[in-house]
């Protein structure tokens, strides 16, 4: 069920008890779990933060845990499936999920006693109505396998009139019901971010703070940049914070009352999608963000010529653009925004600007929003085998706090080799026409020996491939019909044990971040009996072994076309 | 034009006499005449006439005692004459096109007589017929893009309506081109030229030029004299002619349109500079005389020395020391320094000191041209001139460099040259406004995006390899393992530096080693054309320093200098040496460390350092006497020491050998060359043009390609050796050591492993692949195979090649490897027909087919039908008898 007031039905509930926290491998909620973890400090509560890759995980963390805790709260996870029949909890267990995936799994919602969902009322469920899908009539024993329970009440019951009628009825109703299913669960997609929904919560109790208001914005920057939250939605969720920002932020405008320097100050500001600008060049970030190295073509000579054109049209000169975007003169580093967004239409770059979040907190440290969340990712899905997962999403938690500077740099030089890992994959795949129109949609695989393919392997690296080559084709691409095709991406997960991770992303056209892949990945492998594990809580990201990849995919060409 | 300067005029013609001389008329006083045309006596009344004569005269008068007396009132000559006068309602009543017509009848005919006279250099006039029409709507246009631009001022529009500027009433073309009103309208002029000249095609080559210049950040402008002289004749006369002034008003307007279209480039550059190419004439060097004083010339010749780059001041600004009043700015011209006198604030006349911060200082070098070597006439020493380069200019150039060079001819004073020569002589130095490289070499960024395309093309094509190597030295028959060796060595491995302590080389050598006339220095020659940064160099002419680097003192700054060698020249390319067994041994040594380390270290009259040499080598040797003796190893044909030979990756023996239809084939490709190739073929007159088929039978790639394909491919391919077989190379390492100790050969050491990688990686390169695969290893160890079998006795070569038959066999065609076998077959039979039957002047070999049937099943072939059928088998003239199964050779 819904939960109404989150600080009567949830903290107050586990203020003073033993609480497990699973959290997801991603950004959001990675800041949700800070700003929990800050409440939970506060209050002395009691609690153990489980990191989730996947589903196995999941049931394994539970298991180990499930002695000890009467309250779990899941972050980014969970949320889609069914909680109760997947962990098979004890009764006195009662799971707070704050998750964005969508849809929501329905046996969750409809579970008033152990499930409670940590999700902003506001968001647009489409939950179809409890008499759809229930049925709380005759002998019914449990509301979760309704679909069976129809053969041991016909042997119960005399043929007679009135049961054939009422089971015409309930044929009915149960096509009825199988058909309302099918188009909840049709597209997989996300919500409000779980960041904001805790960020929410410690407003609600007075406890708010620049800190958390910081890390409500890096959720929600995260879900913008990785293509999980539409741009309208984003817009409206931005201005919210935008009022927390002015609330928090407005000492500083007083002349008697400013804060040191070395305090943290938030303010919203028109933002460049140039990935991380700040911390490299301008020349480099240019070349590497997606948007604008799609829109000039930058793997041709012409794009880095039209690129050139670009920056000269600005008044920019070469020299200062490929040095240190810190050692820039002073007088560009100033002005250079607003002679972007002078230029940038009559190279129709014309939604290069979002509104974002800028955090200072002494002279050095400017961090906007985006480059944090490049930075989180970079530390979380790190390549180098020195620590396990774990150890990196620690490392990637720490960096979100503002004592561990260091480690947010790290971050930053490693988001930075991301990035250019991706830049030139893609690069290749253009140049060798690797990037094929399998007729309902794009696909691409990563061969086994290629050099950086261990990169590839976390699925938010290898999504923001996806959605990069995506670009990038529909940029070369001389047909309209490319901007209609959605994406598939393969690459080797484990040369071991010879496993592939695939991911599906929407068509570039569509604004909304709905993806039916989810369902055609499920279905696919069914029919052709691929060995798959849809282990991601991200319904799109599935793994499969290899060898099936060939007979999967023809089975997927004919599912959708 | 005619019409509207017309037209203004008429309301002021009644009240001023004559409107021919009348001032006022229109802005353009003698638009179509030159000044005291003849014709004006006529229209002025007689009167007048002796006036003007008398001033004509003498001038001096004028100012003299009598000058009041010229304006004393004398009634009869104060009244307009009425001739003059009385022909504007005439006027009045023509029609506009009439008016027109009859202009331009009058135009017509002063430009004639000014031709005629003399004063205008024909060249120079528009050919009126055409020109006529034009003019009118030129200008029009002109007028609407002023108006479009919202500049049209009415002073401007006085000054600017000069119509034909290459009338300059007199004064020299620098006084014309300085004075404002013609100034405006040449930088009108050329604005316009910028902004409207289009090609052929329609397509606008200044806008695209000026992008092009902009995406670079540069801030010079390339104009094609020839075509400024097609459409703006006048200017192009008057650039050679006074060109200082001309470049400073092209640069202004060039800046303008820059900036019209890149508002912000004034960030970038702040001055854009016209450069003119193409100028016509070319002068000599040795050809400069006075007449060149201050013109623009073209001139070409060798650098031989150039000077650091020093800022040089072009904007000063002085502090007066009294008042610290910041004086200026002061622009300084080339030859002279600006002072001020007195200081405006404060009256004192000094001192001033220049303000560091303020001022503006510009780059600065000089460089000296010498007289190409090729172009001195005979028994003449070579003269040389010094030329300065300003500007972004600066260091375009440097020693050595062949240049074309275009600037303006300036005279400078120089107070010891009057001393020697006793009498005021000047010095001459050329300021520099575009130089040319004659030899730009292919780089990456050069590659466009076609070339790219053309490339990955070819990559993708199956048999790029064997391409690749049939396309080395085309025109040298056979060799194939040279061509591949060659083309290995040319594509290079990987360079490898772990943890950045030591570095192991990535590129290959390769020494070539065999009888006389077998094309080695040939391939060297080759490879010099084809290759990037190529050094050659004979092993006689080569000393040690010279092939490493020596120490030097400068005669000019007395200082010891480093001056690099051959290897160090070569760094990132190939150093070829011929004639290697002929160098001395003390100076071979010299090259041991360049070879492995790649670097070559100096520690001489206190310079202690180490210079970079990574490069290639590809050496060239005879064998000791001339010959090489099968029956002996390598190391003893050949006076190598071991050291060196083992830095060798590839050893190629090329021998000799006699074999009268390959002999033949070679024959006959050598006159075919020679007949394709001679200067006066033009390729149409009915020469077979056949290329002789290559021994693999695929079409060779095109040099120019070729040499991007190369290029490309050495920047943007690093191939990186990921699950290569390691086992196969192991066995492989130790399978050769074993044989090199039996047989005693050429040694093998670990620097072969490196060898094997290297030329796998060289394969994946060659394939544009980014990792190592088996194929590559195959065809690493095939070659090393081969170099390594071709240098072992004649004896040994054979069982050994037996026992590495399946390495040996890779990649090999199979007809190619059938050829051989019934080579092999055919040189039996010959040999048992001469022990048998003494004459060897046979017409044919007869070999049994079941002989070679036998001999291809072992090395797994069993369908021999497709090699009767190929080309090799029939160009050697073999013929398949399926009744007698017979092959048989007709000789």
């Amino acid at each position: 069920m819904f939960v109404t007031d989150i600080r009567k039905e949830f903290y107050d509930k586990v203020i003073h008890e033993r609480v497990l926290v699973l959290v997801a491998f991603d950004v959001d909620a990675l800041c949700a779990c800070k700003i929990l973890q800050y409440l939970f400090q506060c209050d002395h509560v009691q609690y153990t933060i489980v990191p989730i890759t996947g589903r196995q995980e999941l049931e394994r963390a539970f298991l180990e845990h499930s002695e000890q805790v009467k309250y779990v709260v899941m972050i980014n996870c969970g949320g889609n499936i069914n909680i109760l029949e997947t962990l098979q909890p004890a009764e006195h267990v009662i799971f707070f999920i704050a998750d964005s995936h969508r849809p929501v799994d329905l046996v969750n919602v409809y579970n008033d006693d152990q499930v409670k969902l940590l999700m902003n009322s506001n968001d647009d469920f489409d939950i179809p109505a409890y008499d759809d899908l229930f049925k709380d009539d005759e002998s019914d024993d449990d509301s979760g396998n309704e679909s069976d329970s129809s053969a041991p009440s016909g042997k119960r019951r005399r043929l007679d009139e009135e049961v054939l009628e009422r089971r015409r009825e309930r044929r009915l109703w149960e096509e009825k019901r199988k058909q309302i299913l099918l188009d909840y669960e049709e597209f997989s997609t996300y919500g409000t971010s779980s960041a904001m929904i805790m960020f929410d919560l410690a407003w609600k109790m007075s406890k708010d703070s620049n800190d958390l208001l910081w890390w409500g914005i890096v959720g929600l920057t995260d879900q913008y940049i990785n293509n999980r939250v539409e741009r309208g939605k984003y817009m409206t969720d931005v201005g919210d914070l935008h009022k927390h920002t002015l609330r928090l932020n407005h000492r500083n405008e007083d002349d008697d009352n400013t804060v040191s320097v070395d305090c943290m100050r938030i303010y919203f500001d028109e933002e460049l999608k140039l990935a991380l600008y700040r911390h490299w060049s301008l020349f480099e970030s240019l070349k590497h963000s997606s948007y604008p190295a799609c829109k000039f073509k930058m793997w041709t000579v012409k794009g880095q010529q039209k690129m050139h054109e670009f920056l000269a049209d600005m008044g920019l000169p070469l020299v200062q653009v490929k040095q240190k975007f810190t050692s820039m003169d002073m007088g560009l580093k100033e002005s250079f925004k607003g002679l972007f967004t002078a230029s940038c239409e009559k190279y129709g770059l014309d939604d290069i600007s979002f509104g974002s979040f800028i955090a200072q907190y002494g002279y050095k440290n400017k961090l906007c929003a985006a480059d944090v969340v490049y930075a989180v990712n970079g530390l979380m899905e790190c390549v180098e085998a020195e620590k396990s997962p774990t150890g990196y999403f620690l490392e990637a938690l720490d960096c979100l706090s503002r004592q561990n500077v260091k480690k947010l740099l790290r971050g930053l030089d490693l988001a930075k080799r991301q990035l250019t890992t991706i830049m030139q994959t893609v690069h290749s795949f253009i140049d060798m026409k690797q990037i094929i129109s399998a007729g309902p949609f794009l696909y691409a695989y990563i061969p086994e020996g290629h050099p950086d393919v261990k990169f590839f392997s976390r699925p938010n690296c290898l999504g923001m491939l996806a959605y990069f080559m995506q670009e990038a084709y529909v940029a070369t691409s001389r047909s309209r019909r490319s901007t209609l095709l959605p994406m598939v991406v393969a690459a080797p997960l484990d040369a071991e044990t010879g496993s592939a991770l695939v991911i599906g992303i929407p068509p570039k056209a569509e604004e909304s971040t709905k993806n039916f892949f989810g369902r055609a990945f499920e279905q696919a492998a069914i029919q052709t009996n691929s060995r798959t594990l849809h282990d991601n809580f991200d319904t799109s990201i599935i793994e499969m072994k290899s060898e099936d990849r060939s007979k999967f995919f023809d089975a997927l060409i004919s599912l959708l076309s | 034009m005619a019409d509207q300067s017309s037209e203004r005029s008429e309301p002021f013609s009644p009240p001023v006499g004559s409107p021919r001389t009348s001032p006022s008329r229109g802005t353009s006083p003698t638009r179509d005449l030159p000044p005291f045309e003849d014709e004006s006596e006529g229209l002025l009344g007689n009167e007048d006439a002796p006036v003007l004569e008398e001033e004509e005269e003498d001038g001096e008068e004028l100012f003299g005692d009598r000058m009041e007396t010229d304006y004393r009132p004398i009634p009869e000559l104060d009244v307009y004459d009425r001739e003059g006068l009385d022909d504007n309602e005439e006027y009045s009543e023509l029609s506009f096109g009439e008016r027109a017509e009859v202009e331009r009848e009058l135009r017509k005919r002063d430009r004639e007589e000014g031709r005629i006279s003399g004063r205008m250099r024909r060249g120079l006039l528009y050919d009126e017929s055409d020109e006529e029409d034009e003019a009118v709507p030129r200008r029009r246009r002109r007028l609407a893009e002023k108006a479009a631009e919202g500049l049209e001022g009415e002073d401007e529009e006085m000054i600017e309506s000069i119509e034909n500027l290459e009338d300059m009433k007199g004064h020299s073309v620098r006084e014309w081109v300085s004075m404002a009103a013609p100034r405006l309208e040449i930088y009108n002029r050329f604005k316009n030229f910028l902004r409207s000249y289009c090609d052929e095609t329609g397509k606008n080559v200044y806008r695209e030029k000026i992008r092009k210049m902009c995406e670079n950040n540069k801030e010079s402008l390339v104009i094609d004299y020839n075509i400024l002289a097609n459409e703006e004749q006048v200017l192009a006369y008057f650039l050679p002619e006074a060109p200082a002034e001309m470049l400073k008003i092209l640069d202004e307007a060039a800046k303008e349109v820059v900036l019209s279209m890149f508002p912000k480039y004034d960030h970038i550059a702040k001055e854009i500079h016209v450069r003119i190419a193409e100028l016509p004439l070319v002068e000599e060097l040795r050809s400069l005389r006075q007449l060149h004083l201050n013109q623009l010339i073209r001139t070409s010749g060798v650098v031989t020395s150039t000077t650091g780059i020093l800022p040089q001041l072009s904007m000063i600004k002085y502090d007066c020391q009294k008042c610290s009043f910041v004086l200026g700015p002061f622009y300084q011209t080339q030859n002279q320094e600006v002072k001020p006198g007195s200081c405006p604030e404060c009256q004192s006349n000094g001192p001033f000191e220049i303000n560091m911060e303020q001022t503006v200082y510009q780059n600065y070098q000089r460089i000296t041209i010498q007289e190409s070597p090729g172009k001195v006439a005979a028994g003449r020493l070579p003269r040389s001139k010094d030329a300065i380069l300003l500007a972004d200019l600066v260091d375009s150039c440097k020693p050595g460099d062949e240049i074309e060079l275009t600037g303006i001819y300036h005279n400078n004073y120089d107070g010891s040259l009057n001393m020697a020569n006793g009498f005021p002589v000047f010095a001459t130095v050329i300021q520099a406004n575009y130089i040319t490289k004659k030899d730009d070499k292919l780089a990456v960024s050069s590659l466009t995006d076609d070339d790219v395309k053309a490339i990955v093309a070819l990559s993708k094509d199956e048999r790029i390899g064997e391409k690749i190597f049939a396309s080395m030295a085309p025109s040298i028959y056979g060799h194939d393992d040279i061509k591949r060796a060659l083309a290995l060595a040319l594509f290079g491995g990987e360079a490898k530096n772990p943890g950045q302590k030591h570095k192991v080389r990535g590129d290959i050598n390769v020494l070539l080693c065999g009888d006389p006339g077998t094309a080695k220095s040939q391939f060297l020659k080759y490879v010099e054309k084809t290759a990037h940064r190529p050094v050659f160099t004979t092993g006689q002419g080569a000393s040690a320093v010279g092939l490493t680097a020596y120490v030097q003192r400068n005669p000019v700054s007395r200082e010891w200098t480093l001056e690099a060698g051959a290897l160090v020249l070569a760094d990132r390319g190939v150093c070829l040496i011929d004639e290697f067994d002929k160098m001395n041994d003390a100076d071979r040594t010299s090259i041991h460390e360049a070879m492995e380390q790649q670097t070559i270290s100096i520690s001489k009259a206190g310079i202690v350092t180490s210079l970079q040499a990574r490069c290639s080598i590809l050496a060239a040797a005879n064998p000791i006497g001339g010959r090489y003796d099968p029956s002996l190893t390598f190391a003893e044909n050949v006076d190598l020491p071991e050291p060196i030979l083992s830095r060798f990756d590839i050893l190629c023996v090329v021998r000799d050998t006699v074999d009268p239809v390959q002999d033949e084939l070679l024959a006959r490709f050598v006159v075919n060359s020679h007949i394709r190739h001679h200067p006066s073929n033009s390729g149409e007159d009915g020469v077979q043009q056949e290329m002789p088929p290559t021994t693999s039978g695929v079409e060779p790639v095109p040099q120019d390609l070729l040499k991007k394909y190369v290029i490309y491919s050495k920047e943007k391919v690093h191939p990186k050796l990921h699950n290569m077989d390691q086992d196969k190379v192991a066995r492989m390492y130790s399978d050769l050591r074993r044989e090199s100790m039996a047989t005693g050969s050429v040694p093998i050491t670990v620097r072969h492993i490196e060898s094997m990688i290297r030329m796998a990686e060289a394969h994946a390169r060659m394939h544009l692949r980014d990792y190592v695969n088996e194929d590559d290893v195959n065809m690493a160890i095939r070659v090393m195979l081969e170099s390594f079998i071709d240098t072992q006795k004649y004896s040994v070569m054979r069982s050994m090649r037996k026992n590495f038959a399946r390495y040996l066999a890779f990649r090999r065609d199979n007809n190619e490897l059938l050829f051989f076998i019934l080579r092999q077959l055919v040189q039996e039979q010959l040999s048992f027909h001469r022990n048998r039957y003494g004459n060897t002047d046979q017409d044919f070999v007869e070999v049994s087919e079941k002989d070679l049937q036998d001999k291809a099943r072992q090395i797994g072939i069993h369908n021999l039908s497709a090699f009767y059928e190929s080309d090799v088998f029939k160009t050697n003239r073999f013929t398949h008898d399926g009744k007698r199964k017979l092959i048989i050779q007709t000789l």
